[in-house]
């Protein structure tokens, strides 16, 4: 019982959980716009904290237009623990959250609820009373591995002034910052923010680096200094700033990407070229050094390659240390060691990359320097070496030979300029492929031929076709014009020649009742003796006025019918 | 071997000279490009071929002088280019198989074993492989065509030509393939050269490349080119870092030229 009563107590404080109390005030009460304010924020526990909050400046909230700072803690007994945070109220008036975070502790975490405050509006007419620190970035898309260059406006207000500033860091995982740079020399030259004279404004340059695509948040954070104006004196103070914006960030476009760009992205022009000697002798190394200028990530820039060539060895760019450089220009110096004697030309450096404004890839140049290269190309080989192992006699053959190969009697004669064949297997290959289609064209056609050799009917049938549509036609052209004879005469020509290869005779020897019995299931044998006398009948028994435009439909049906057996 | 000695260097300048003031016709370009090279001045007789070849083109044996003047200058690379090239366009020009044989035993040149089809194809030049091949093709297909179109039947005598162009087609078969197959080789240009996994830039490295290695090239892919190396690595290289074994061109210039 006593060992159990001991357990217990032992885990008593494990398995409970401790109360925490949480109460927040902001000082002042009424907050004007831009106006600094201090937050209180005290925990009441029912347990020891065990040591001081541990991350509370990187668990606090960063807002756009509420910066906050965690400015220190105090414990008071009965466990209890204030944080104390300093912030500067928005511009915009009426009722503001700042979230809720995790403050953490050594022994345990404690959430922090979300804080609600009111900022009353100033006067109109009320001049800006508040020092504030202002984020002017492009509004664009932006690139992953560029260089963003972004300004903070430091604006004094009318009753306090800036002296300085710092810590300014970026705390966005995909956003890479560099080390603040603070203008003064361009302090004059900077665009002041709208209603803002030079004269009451800093500014601080800040380079940051976005490194992956998507929407990405910039989080800035920092301190300025500000000094305030009161009866007693000046009174100094520092006052945190933040930026949160969210930012577009796309990768360089694949499409159209040269395969030397080495990952510039900005805006470049060729600076000058330099050469440390534009007279050597062979083999004599001499420095080329090129020069880039312009806004881009030149940190990030790799050193064009210039590969080795048949006039020049080239060793590897040398850049110059960061430290040494200047921030828009970096310097390649390549050693080149010429191989041949004569006028030369250096090579030419190119170097590609990506501008942000045009959206396209571009490439400078630099221009090739002449050099006038002294001496003589070395022999460095010899071609044919004689095996000294060989048998004896031999040597004096392999000698010989060697000779003669190392002394071409002549390069003259049976030159071309012409590439072989298979040079150009494509242009082979279709010359080919066509000639073997109007082979094939040929064989088909005379296959055909050969076919309706052997069987003449269909051609007979074919010929009957054209000769009873092109009747057909004619008849059709003297029922228009009412001429009778003209249409009696197309009405038995088309008769004839479409029953002409039914009943495998000449077609002007065909009479009526050759047709009919050609065609016994023609619906109209009357209309068709009837056309035929009005046809026929000067030839053998006088003139005949008989009227046959009435059986033109007659006729008509006759020859639809012959043109279906035909073509059946 | 050779040397060179105070007379035949003079003799050289008078003729260097008498070419520059006569406007260097091909005649005496070549014998000065000769006497050069028998100088020892490769240097010249590079100059001269070169000029020659743009005047009248190339040949065989001027391809396999500049390739023995390149490999004399250190330029491993580009004699092997001039010696394959030589060889693309007279298979049986002994300077340029003897220049590929030094270059092979003593120079340390990598150059892929020739199947026994290309051995076969080295009997014949590329092209007459080529002609061989489609005129025995034809002559059987028109054969057994033509009478058909005329309508006749087949003779004895067409019979045996369509026998003989079936055999032809059959031998010259090989020597074409083989032909076909030798055209996919490139030289190594570049003397600092890596054959890399990937067709990227950053590619991991596989194994070294030799200026002056012969390798025979597949498919092109993102500017690479995936190649397989004598001892049967496949991997890829830049296309800018090999040049094809065939052409009729000297060999390309490495150096970077400005922009136009």
């Amino acid at each position: 019982m006593r060992r159990i009563c001991t357990w217990l107590w032992l885990l008593v404080p494990l398995l409970s959980h401790a109360a925490d109390t949480v109460a927040t005030k902001i000082t002042p009460d009424t907050l004007g716009p831009g106006e600094p304010f201090r937050m209180e924020i005290t925990v009441t526990s029912s347990d020891d904290f065990a040591g001081p909050v541990l991350r509370i400046a990187s668990e606090l909230p960063v807002l756009e237009f509420i910066p906050l700072r965690f400015s220190g803690q105090r414990f008071s007994a009965g466990n209890t623990c204030t944080l104390l945070i300093s912030g500067v109220a928005p511009e915009a008036p009426g009722e503001h959250r700042i979230p809720g975070f995790t403050a953490t502790f050594a022994v345990r975490k404690v959430e922090i609820p979300e804080t609600r405050f009111f900022v009353k509006a100033n006067k109109a007419g009320t001049p800006q009373g508040f020092a504030k620190a202002v984020l002017d970035m492009p509004d664009r898309t932006f690139y992953v591995g560029e260089t963003i260059r972004a300004l903070i406006h430091f604006n004094h207000g009318t009753t306090e002034r800036i002296t300085g500033f710092y810590g300014i860091e970026s705390r966005s995982e995909s956003i890479k910052s560099r080390s603040t740079v603070i203008n003064r020399d361009q302090e004059d030259a900077i665009e002041p923010v709208a209603g803002l004279t030079p004269e009451n404004t800093k500014a601080a340059a800040i380079e940051l680096t976005p490194t992956q695509a998507g929407e990405v948040d910039v989080r800035l954070t920092g301190m300025m200094f500000v000094e305030t104006n009161q009866g007693a004196g000046q009174l100094n103070r520092d006052r945190p700033f933040s930026f949160a914006r969210k930012i577009k960030v796309a990768h360089v476009p694949e499409k159209g990407r040269p395969a030397d760009w080495n990952g510039a992205v900005g805006s470049l022009v060729a600076g000058p070229v330099s050469l440390s000697n534009a007279k050597p002798g062979i083999g004599e190394p001499i420095t080329l050094s090129v020069t880039v200028t312009g806004s881009a990530n030149l940190d990030r820039v790799l050193a064009p390659e210039v590969p080795h060539g048949d006039l020049w060895d080239v060793m590897p760019a040398n850049d110059k240390p960061r430290t040494m450089r200047k921030d828009s220009q970096r310097t390649f110096s390549y050693t080149l060691t010429p191989r041949m004697p004569g006028n030369l030309k250096t090579p030419a450096v190119r170097l590609s990359f990506f501008n942000p404004e045009t959206k396209a890839y571009e490439r400078i140049e630099f221009a090739p320097q002449d050099v006038t290269v002294t001496g003589q190309a070395p022999e460095k080989v010899e071609l044919v070496a004689i095996d000294p192992a060989a048998a004896i006699g031999a040597t004096e053959k392999a000698a010989q030979r060697a000779t003669e190969l190392l002394n071409p009697s002549t390069t003259e004669g049976n030159t071309r300029t012409r590439p072989n064949l298979l040079a150009q297997p494509y242009t082979l290959l279709w010359s080919q492929l066509g000639l073997l289609g109007i082979l094939a064209g040929a064989l088909i056609w005379s296959a055909r031929r050969d076919w309706l050799n052997r069987h003449p009917e269909i051609l007979r049938r074919r010929t009957a076709l054209v000769a009873l549509r092109k009747a057909r036609r004619l008849l059709r052209k003297a029922e228009r014009a009412g001429d009778n004879d003209a249409h009696a005469h197309a009405g038995v020509m088309a008769l004839r020649a479409g029953a002409a290869p039914l009943v495998e005779a000449t077609d002007v020897a065909l009479t009526a009742e050759d047709i009919l019995r050609a065609m016994p299931e023609l619906v109209t044998p009357a209309s068709i003796r009837a056309i035929f006398r009005r046809a026929d009948g000067t030839r053998f028994g006088g003139t005949m006025t008989a009227e046959t435009l009435n059986l033109h439909g007659d006729i008509e049906r006759c020859l639809k019918q012959m043109e279906d057996r035909l073509c059946a | 071997m050779l040397k060179t000695n105070g007379g035949s260097a003079m003799r050289i300048m008078l003729i260097l000279l008498a070419g520059i003031a006569s406007g260097a016709p091909a005649q005496n370009r070549d014998t000065v490009a000769r006497e050069a090279y028998l100088a020892g001045d490769s240097a010249t007789a590079l100059e001269n071929w070169s000029a020659l070849v743009a005047e009248e083109g190339v040949s065989a044996a001027r391809l396999s002088a500049m390739g023995n003047a390149e490999w004399r200058l250190g330029r491993r690379g580009r004699a092997m280019v001039c010696w394959e090239r030589a060889l693309s366009l007279d298979a049986s020009d002994p300077v340029a198989r003897a220049g590929i044989i030094h270059a092979t035993s003593l120079g340390g040149i990598e150059r892929p074993r020739p199947t026994w089809q290309e051995q076969y194809a080295s009997a014949l030049n590329p092209d007459s492989w080529t002609v061989l091949a489609v005129l025995s093709f034809w002559i059987l297909v028109l054969t057994w065509a033509w009478p058909r179109l005329r309508g006749k039947k087949l003779t004895d005598t067409h019979h045996k030509l369509l026998l003989s162009a079936f055999t032809l087609l059959v031998l010259s078969m090989p020597g074409a393939w083989g032909t076909w197959t030798g055209r996919d080789r490139a030289i190594v240009r570049l003397t600092e050269e890596n054959l890399k996994l990937t067709p990227t830039a950053l590619g991991e490295y596989l194994a070294p490349l030799a200026e002056g290695d012969v390798v025979r090239t597949q498919r092109h892919l993102n500017g690479h080119i995936r190649v397989e190396l004598s001892g049967g690595q496949v991997g890829w290289v830049r296309e800018e870092a090999v040049e094809s074994a065939w052409g009729i061109t000297p060999p390309r210039s490495l150096d970077t030229p400005a922009q136009p």
